[in-house]
Formats: C-alpha cells, sequence, structure tokens
C-alpha cells in the first residue's frame, strides 16, 4: 500500500501513457472496434451538433434574407435568362441521351444504371483543421451505408466512412486520405486524383506525354468500384512537367465549394467489396457455433460392453 | 475545521465545458474558420484539468475528450487523444511550480501548449501517413492557430470559472461535522 502511495504521481502517469498507446495499437491492428465507439460518439454529439447547426442556419437566412433583397431583381433577371439556355441544353441532352440508349442498345451495351439517392444535411465539419470531413443527418436507417458515393449540386463530394443509425461521417474528396481514380473528359487519360486540403486536388499518375491542359474537366473512372462513372470531381489547373521522371505534375480545383457545403447527396450504393465483406460477416455470425467441449457429449458415446 | 472543497463541482464543469466546445468546434468555430485559422480552445480544458483537477479525475476527463476528438475527427483514433494527455501531463508537473490564475500566463501556457499539441498532430501524420507532407505556409496555419488559442484563453478559463461556481452552488455541501446541507 506504501508502494502506491509513494509512486502514485509515476503510476498515474505511467498509466495514462500506456493507455494512450493502447488506443494507438489497437485502432492500427483492427480499425472497426473504433467503429463501434465512433457510431456511438455520432449518435450522441449528433443531435447537439443539428441542434447548433439548425440555429445557425436560421440566424444566417434571416440576414440573408434581408441583404438578398436589395439585389433580388437583378438576380431575379439573369436567373431567368440563365433558366431559358438551361431548357434548350435540356432539350438537346434529351435528344442526345435517347440517341445513346438507341445506339447502346443497337450494340448491345448494357444501359447505365440510376441509382436512388438520399438527401442530408451537412450537421458539423471536422473537430480539427487537420482533417476534412463533415457529419451528415442521415445513417443507415436511411439507407445509408459505408463507401457510399456522396455528391453535390456541383460534383463529387467525397464517401461515407462511418455509419451510425441516424448519422453518418463523410470523407471529404479534398482530405489527404481521399483518392478517386479519375479519366480526362476531354481525351480519356486517367489518373488519380489526391486531396491536398485547402490547395485543392493533385491528380497523380498521368504521363507526361500525355495531353492535360488546364481547364480540362475531371470526371470519375468507375474502376475502384466506390464511385459510378461519369461523376464530375474538377477542373485541371496548373500542369508542370517533371524534369526528371514519367509523370506531370498536375493540379486541380474541386467542382464542389466546400466552404459552401450544406445540402449532399448519398447515392445508395454499396461498392462490391463491402456487399462481399458485409455477405461473409453475415454469413459467420449465422453459422452455428461449434462446440468447444474437446470430450463427446455423454450421449453420443458409444455404450460400453 | 473548514472542510475541503469537494472537487466534483470542477470536475463536471471541466466536463461539461469540454463537451460544449468540442461540439462548438465542429459547427460555430468550423464557420468561423479564416485561411485554415481556427480557433481550436479544447486545449484549454486539457491545461485547466492539468493545473486544477486532482490527476487521476483530470486523466479520465481528458482520456474520454480526446478519445471523442478523435471519432468526431478524420483521423486516426489516438492522434488527438494523444496531443490533449500530453498537454495535460505537462501542466499537471508544472501545477506545482507555475500558477496559471492570472491571464498573461493563462495565455502562455495555452499558446505553447497548443503549438506542442499541434506538433504532435503533424508530426504522428507524417510518420503514420507517409504521403501526408506539410506545405510550407502549414506550418503558418499552426502557429497563428496556437496565438489564436492564446489570445483568447483568458475567455474560456473566465468561462469555466464561472461554471465551476454555477455547479457549485447547486452541489450539496457538507458542514463541519459531515451532514450534507
Amino acid at each position: 500500500m506504501g508502494f502506491f502511495r509513494r509512486y502514485r504521481l509515476t503510476i498515474i502517469i505511467f498509466v495514462i501513457v500506456l493507455g494512450t498507446l493502447a488506443v494507438f495499437s489497437i485502432n492500427a491492428s483492427n480499425p472497426n472496434t473504433s467503429s463501434l465507439m465512433g457510431r456511438m460518439a455520432l449518435e450522441v454529439v449528433g443531435p447537439v451538433q443539428r441542434s447548433i447547426t439548425w440555429v445557425g442556419d436560421k440566424i444566417d437566412n434571416v440576414f440573408n434574407a434581408y441583404f438578398n433583397l436589395v439585389n433580388t431583381a437583378e438576380q431575379n433577371r439573369r436567373l431567368m435568362a440563365q433558366l431559358a439556355r438551361l431548357r434548350q441544353q435540356q432539350a438537346a441532352t434529351e435528344d442526345l441521351r435517347l440517341a445513346n440508349r438507341r445506339l447502346r442498345a443497337l450494340l448491345g451495351l448494357s444501359q447505365s444504371k440510376q441509382w436512388p439517392t438520399v438527401t442530408a444535411d451537412v450537421v458539423a465539419a471536422d473537430v480539427t483543421g487537420h482533417f476534412r470531413t463533415v457529419i451528415i443527418n442521415k445513417g443507415s436507417i436511411h439507407g445509408v451505408g459505408p463507401h457510399m458515393p456522396v455528391i453535390g449540386v456541383q460534383g463529387l463530394v467525397g464517401r461515407t466512412v462511418l455509419v451510425s443509425p441516424h448519422y453518418s461521417k463523410v470523407l471529404l474528396l479534398i482530405d489527404p486520405n481521399a483518392g478517386v481514380d479519375v479519366l480526362v473528359q476531354r481525351n480519356r487519360t486517367r489518373g488519380l486524383v489526391i486531396g491536398a486540403g485547402d490547395q485543392g486536388l493533385k491528380l497523380n499518375y498521368v504521363e507526361s506525354k500525355n495531353d492535360v491542359r488546364p481547364g480540362d474537366r475531371l470526371i470519375t473512372s468507375g474502376v475502384a468500384g466506390v464511385f459510378p462513372k461519369g461523376l464530375l470531381v474538377g477542373s485541371v489547373t496548373t500542369v508542370r512537367a517533371e524534369r526528371r521522371g514519367v509523370f506531370s505534375r498536375v493540379t486541380a480545383a474541386p467542382a464542389v465549394d466546400f466552404q459552401r457545403l450544406e445540402e449532399v447527396l448519398v447515392i445508395l450504393r454499396q461498392p462490391k467489396f463491402v456487399q462481399k465483406a458485409m455477405a461473409e460477416a453475415e454469413k459467420r455470425a449465422a453459422a452455428p457455433t461449434r462446440p468447444r467441449t474437446r470430450h463427446r457429449p455423454r450421449s453420443s458415446r458409444k455404450p460400453t460392453p | 475545521m473548514i472542510p475541503k472543497p469537494s472537487p466534483w463541482p470542477r470536475l463536471l464543469a471541466t466536463a461539461l465545458l469540454g463537451f460544449i466546445l468540442l461540439v462548438l468546434s465542429t459547427t460555430v468555430f468550423a464557420w468561423w474558420e479564416i485561411g485554415g485559422v481556427r480557433l481550436h480552445p479544447i486545449i484549454v480544458v486539457a491545461v485547466s484539468a492539468g493545473f486544477y483537477l486532482p490527476l487521476a479525475a483530470g486523466a479520465v476527463v481528458v482520456f474520454l475528450l480526446g478519445i471523442l476528438a478523435d471519432l468526431l475527427s478524420g483521423g486516426f483514433v489516438g492522434l488527438q487523444l494523444s496531443a490533449l494527455m500530453g498537454a495535460f501531463l505537462v501542466s499537471a508537473a508544472l501545477a506545482n511550480w507555475l500558477d496559471i490564475s492570472t491571464w498573461p500566463f493563462q495565455m502562455i501556457a495555452v499558446g505553447l501548449l497548443s503549438l506542442a499539441g499541434q506538433l504532435m498532430v503533424v508530426g504522428g501524420l507524417v510518420l503514420a501517413e507517409r504521403r501526408f507532407l506539410a506545405p510550407a505556409d502549414y506550418w503558418l496555419t499552426v502557429l497563428a492557430q496556437a496565438v489564436l488559442c492564446a489570445v483568447t484563453a483568458p475567455v474560456f478559463f473566465f468561462l469555466l470559472e464561472k461554471l465551476v461556481a454555477a455547479v457549485s452552488r447547486v452541489w450539496p455541501r457538507r458542514d463541519a461535522l459531515g451532514g450534507v446541507r
């Protein structure tokens, strides 16, 4: 007892350091253990975050409603003109879509599938500025699952990484941990977009011999299985050929303005690798457990002569 | 004999303020981010816990806040926890030699420990994720954030003391004979 009293401070510090290291080690060896805690944290903190965001939005709306009145007439005129242009464009696009469908049917190619979506509000951002994640107010009870694509009005936003019953955490495209396989829309050059935080996006693995120019639009290639093909990711801003090496250094600007992200759509499309993993987990859970006893049960033993 | 004040009101107030600041960091403070610099006052809670709370109780509060911060964040679990625990342990070690009841010391303590905590986070990221390479202006942001934390620290220390006083008012007190009033 005297030992503990004498070395109390040292013991407590030792336990704290050991506990912190244990969290690191458990999480590194099995990330799923933290997902249960993560889901619980989302469920506990989510409603509070949602309430604060709701109040903030209301205050913001009051200010916006007042200040927007000043330019409403001018904005209305501009939007009407834009609407007329878009209607013409829509008619042309519809023609192209129908022609595309007919030609694909003639060639025997499969039709692109329309996935169901669910609308969600962004209720919170990341705790620190080091990462780029947001929390949305839709979860597994709304059909959202892990690794589902999230899009905005302007283009790709990111993918869900952690899903609780009512909330989900979305890894944004600009996070350094995010990666998307893309195509340059103009000439179908492939590359890998990596998030670069405030700097936007980096387009990696583009060979110097490929013709990639500033202004080129980047779309998802659909190769990795998470994102459907054809979602707008961003546009190329700078291209610099490296003196050594075969790849160019390409930067891009995301299509989405992440500073003003308020509403998103989750595409309810589970990647095949997640479906497979979930099916295996369900199979394991449903499988009858084998008896652990080394000896056969008494009833199954052969009667001794 | 004057009874020793119970540590529970301060413990509860610290935990409550920690939770509130954590939620505000993901909402209000995130909206007010300017050029990547964002108010991140949760470090004040860790520093205050180190200076004013019993070691074991303070460690539990900071540990829980650190885990919660990690789970709500995009990084791997343990990163924020280490930074907050580091700040807490340094504060606890300095508690016998330093008094941070005045605002200049509060600012210095929070500023330095915020800087150290952020360096720990960035260092952890570079070690764990090889592709994370901080650009040159990133360090300016880290420094600016530490300065912002330092400048605003007295406000949050003041709020914490008000919260402690509020909790103490409703907390049942023991008289000299040990009875609950």
